[in-house]
């Protein structure tokens, strides 16, 4: 009995090595919105607004410390419907978990010509018992709230996640994570993320992560600061 | 004198059109800025946008409509 317990402890040690390095391949969706002013608009620029974001190709790649989020570099079928498909996502570059905090690289260069690292506020999710699987993964659902202030108007949005304690990582797409366990599916009221592959490996270093040395970390107010003062025509009469 | 007449007649119909053709391009390009002060205002009042998705929302509608207005006035 005690070589059979030894066995399978010696057994289940290299399969929790490899579950804390890894890739995870995500998808994500628009949500269609048909009766959307902004996005009718949108739509006479765009017509592949909705169905360009089948092309993107996203990647968290992560370590037992950290995770880098990150959508591949490639020319896809039509550029200005991918401009507004990534604006809809929020995804404005390479995003880094670390320590339970998000810093975002700021170089779309579509709000300020200067490259920042915004330093990202975590939500607070609330646990759930409702489970489902995905891709053979038991999950659990997390939701949160999301609180968006813009001038003088409040509004919030719900989050739900769907994340897996069989894979014990507290990562996931975007800015979500900070979860017992990897979130294989994330809906917002814009998009939802589902995971395609996961792949585990062996190798130590595996994120080419971003330098926080290399940029000026700000708040997301500070940044909204500076967004404010280089698109000052939007809020002239 | 009547070539004189004609060569004036030429430069007045020639400023006209330029004149015209310029403010054309400006009132296009105030378009473009209405364009995007309603992409952005849609953004954060009908979709509940943040501050940034919107700025960008609204930068890009500013630079296509730019550039359709640079098409539309190049010679």
């Amino acid at each position: 009995m005690k070589y059979l317990v030894l066995l399978f402890l010696l057994c289940s040690i290299p399969t929790l090595s490899q579950n804390s390095n890894g890739i995870v391949e995500y998808k994500v969706s628009l949500t269609k919105k048909d009766s959307s002013k902004l996005d009718n608009m949108l739509l006479k620029m765009a017509n592949n607004l909705y169905t360009i974001s089948n092309e993107f190709e996203f990647k968290l790649k992560f370590d037992k410390k950290s995770s880098l989020f990150l959508l591949e570099k490639k020319i896809y079928s039509d550029d200005m419907s991918a401009q507004l498909a990534k604006v809809k996502i929020g995804y404005r570059g390479r995003i880094l978990q670390k320590h339970g905090a998000f810093y975002v690289e700021e170089n779309s260069q579509q709000l300020v010509s200067k490259k920042y690292i915004i330093k990202k506020d975590t939500l607070i999710w609330k646990l759930t018992k409702q489970r489902k699987k995905i891709n053979n993964f038991l999950c659990y659902k997390a939701t949160s709230i999301k609180t968006v202030n813009v001038g003088k108007k409040t509004s919030i949005h719900n989050i739900e996640a769907w994340y897996t304690p069989e894979i014990n990582v507290p990562f996931g797409p975007s800015f979500y994570g900070n979860l017992p366990g990897l979130i294989l599916e994330l809906k917002t009221k814009d998009f939802v993320y589902g995971v395609k592959k996961i792949s585990f490996i062996k190798e130590k270093e595996l994120l080419n992560s971003l330098n926080l040395k290399d940029y000026p970390i700000i708040t997301e107010s500070e940044f909204e600061d500076k967004i404010r003062s280089s698109s000052s025509f939007l809020f002239e009469d | 004198m009547k070539k004189l007449k004609k060569v004036f007649g030429v430069f007045a119909v020639a400023l006209l059109l330029m004149s015209m053709s310029n403010n054309a391009v400006v009132i296009k390009k105030d378009t473009c800025t209405l364009l995007a002060q309603t992409a952005f205002n849609y953004a954060v009042n009908v979709e509940d946008a943040d501050f940034a998705t919107a700025v960008a929302y609204a930068n890009i509608v500013y630079n296509n409509c730019n550039k359709k207005v640079s098409i539309v006035a190049a010679p």
